[in-house]
């Protein structure tokens, strides 16, 4: 399978109008590209701790056009190296964040982290392809992506491409069962993997001298968190985060950067703990499905973001976890 | 009053109860009813196909004196849809609803189940889950004893709940698949009736999915048969096909009496039978409370 993408670099930047003009050349993939992508700059950026720069993204539904440029994504930058952690929804915002790493440093692309199974954090790998990058991702990721993905092409494909199909979505080259640390010169990296909670494949990457803690959508923060994995698993997944110590900077995969662990864990932990509580009432009380998605969590409205697309969704997909337990 | 109720014991593999009303074959070659391939997806399935394929000949009337149904108007979790249909009359030998069927016209089985009943049953409630793969008309039919046919129809939003990755992991749902829960739920009403659950843990698997692991379809691997006999009596049997949601779950009216045996034979497409009985008791909380008005 050819891929109809022009390569990486589009941007206009120094040293790389080579690649710039090269991609010029496949104009009709790149005005397609461009065309298809929601993505518009400026590409917002930042450096919340030395060396670690975060992209912020927005809090719009799935049905918005801006739908590939949700996630916080971003790199961290050793003396040897760069690693990336997430790439965003689509192509264009995973070239919008290779761009953003070449205005600031010409050090190779070492690694590419995927923090879990969602396109909104890896459909832009494919931006980092040509560059030979180690994609690194959560042991389960690779079952995760690797199988037909015919619902996510058929929602979201048009963020891949003109023909999407499954070898567009990059998997793993090496997974992580529990730790791992990556060296980029001057800099360690720990990246661990997580029992089931927000996916079956969340992973978080540590940078271990600045204290800079990445949690990828472990953490939401301002838009609602979304159930898939387990939440009672997610629920045990916040107590072992909160242990972490010398965290000064913690990115959520949604949401603004924090300062302190525990704080910036505590909204979605109370929005969690209060869906649970309530659901199990509903349970014990007798009440369906259907009469447990109208009555539970109504304290948390208005806290959150996006709660009328993903709230009674939480509520069903908590029920039938657990009504068995 | 309430009934309490708890699993008295697995019994594998018993033989089951012939006790259904309508002939296993009819249920297993409308559940092979679908869309013809050449049909475009856009067009009145219902009017065009469905009617007739399952109901040929056979006068529907469209009302709701019979049956109600409730359905989210956009459903939140497609591949998890409550549904609940509400019987408009207590069941009596005169008049009862003998048989209830539900359809989903654009999912690639149509046919959710098919759901018996018995006068003795109190009210032909039914609550259940379905999987839904397009915005769709979802079909009640009830057929009263009398022969009659009663249809109520609603429009569902949603979308993909065929053919969303499957929710868990596939190897360890196949490890529980065949637990069965069953519990009482709220008072017992003033005619003894009385509203009762029964949960299944098995992933239902569509045939439409793929496993992750080795990029193969799962093949279709879904309970096609629930037979639940109170004392004795059949409360509801059922025939029933990959639009019923992962870990199927009804819920049913009984008349609990002072207490029994709620017996659950159930069967998969790969023929595995597993059967279970579960004790119906009055609660401690109900009988102490009796005690101290003797």
């Amino acid at each position: 399978m050819t891929h109809r993408y022009p390569g990486n670099g589009h941007g206009s930047r120094g040293v790389y109008a080579a690649l710039v003009l090269a991609a010029l050349a496949a104009s009709a993939a790149l005005t397609y590209s461009l065309r298809a992508a929601a993505y518009a700059p400026p590409f917002n950026l930042q450096e919340v701790a030395p060396g670690n720069f975060v992209h912020l993204g927005k809090h719009v539904t799935f049905e918005d056009p801006d739908t590939d440029d949700i996630a916080n994504i971003g790199f961290i930058v050793g003396e040897k190296c760069v690693a990336v952690v997430d790439t965003g929804g689509s192509v264009a915002v995973g070239r919008a964040l290779r761009d953003a790493i070449r205005e600031r440093t010409s050090a190779p692309i070492c690694y590419v982290i995927n923090t879990h199974s969602h396109f909104d954090h890896y459909f832009g790998n494919i931006a980092f392809r040509d560059d030979k990058p180690e994609f690194i991702g959560h042991q389960k990721l690779p079952e995760a992506l690797g199988g037909d993905n015919a619902y996510v092409l058929e929602h979201f494909g048009k963020y891949l491409g003109e023909h999407p199909s499954n070898a567009d979505i990059i998997l793993p080259d090496r997974t992580v069962d529990s730790m791992l640390e990556l060296d980029l010169g001057g800099k360690t990296l720990r990246l661990t993997a997580y029992p089931t909670a927000h996916t079956h494949s969340d992973l978080s990457v540590l940078d271990v001298d600045t204290g800079t803690f990445w949690l990828g959508d472990l953490l939401f923060r301002e838009r609602l968190p979304s159930f898939d994995g387990s939440v009672l698993g997610w629920l045990k997944v916040i107590g072992t985060l909160e242990q972490e110590q010398g965290v000064r900077t913690v990115i959520p995969g949604h949401g603004p950067v924090g300062e302190e662990l525990k704080a910036a864990l505590a909204d979605e932990k109370r929005y969690m703990e209060t869906v649970v509580a309530e659901v199990r009432a509903q349970i014990a009380d007798g009440k369906d499905i259907d009469e447990a998605v109208e009555t539970v969590g109504l304290s948390e409205r208005g806290r959150w973001q996006l709660w009328d697309q993903q709230h009674k969704r939480n509520v069903s997909r908590a029920y039938t976890e657990l009504e068995w337990e | 009053m309430n009934m309490q109720t708890y699993r008295r014991g697995l019994i594998v593999a018993l033989a089951l109860i012939g006790a259904l009303p309508m002939g296993q074959a009819a249920a297993e070659e409308m559940l092979e009813i679908a869309r013809p391939k050449e049909m475009k997806s856009d067009v009145d399935l219902w009017a065009t196909f469905l009617r007739e394929a399952f109901f040929k000949d056979v006068e529907i009337i469209e009302d709701k004196t019979v049956i109600e149904m409730k359905t989210p108007y956009r459903a939140e979790d497609a591949a998890v849809t409550p549904l609940s249909i509400t019987a408009q009359f207590d069941q009596s030998p005169e008049r009862y609803i003998k048989t209830l069927y539900v359809i989903v016209d654009n999912n690639p089985q149509p046919l959710v189940g098919t759901f018996h009943f018995t006068p003795d049953t109190g009210k032909a409630d039914l609550a259940l889950r379905v999987r839904i793969d397009r915005y769709t008309n979802i079909r009640a039919v009830a057929v009263l004893n009398n022969g009659e046919h009663h249809m109520v129809t609603n429009y569902v939003k949603a979308s993909g709940g065929c053919s969303d990755p499957f929710g868990g992991d596939i190897y360890e749902a196949l490890k529980t698949a065949g637990k069965m829960r069953f519990r009482t739920v709220g008072e017992i009403l003033g005619d003894q009736t009385q509203l009762g659950q029964f949960s299944i843990s098995h992933p239902n698997f569509t045939g439409m999915s793929i496993n992750q692991r080795t990029g193969n379809i799962v093949p279709p691997h879904f309970i096609n048969k629930v037979t639940l006999v109170y004392n004795d009596k059949v409360v509801m049997s059922a025939e029933t096909g990959i639009s019923i949601s992962q870990d199927p779950s009804f819920r049913f009216f009984f008349k609990p009496g002072t207490g029994g045996t709620l017996r659950a034979d159930i069967e998969d497409s790969k023929g595995n039978k597993w059967s279970e009985v579960f004790d119906v008791t009055e609660a401690p909380a109900a009988a102490a409370t009796a005690d101290k008005s003797t």
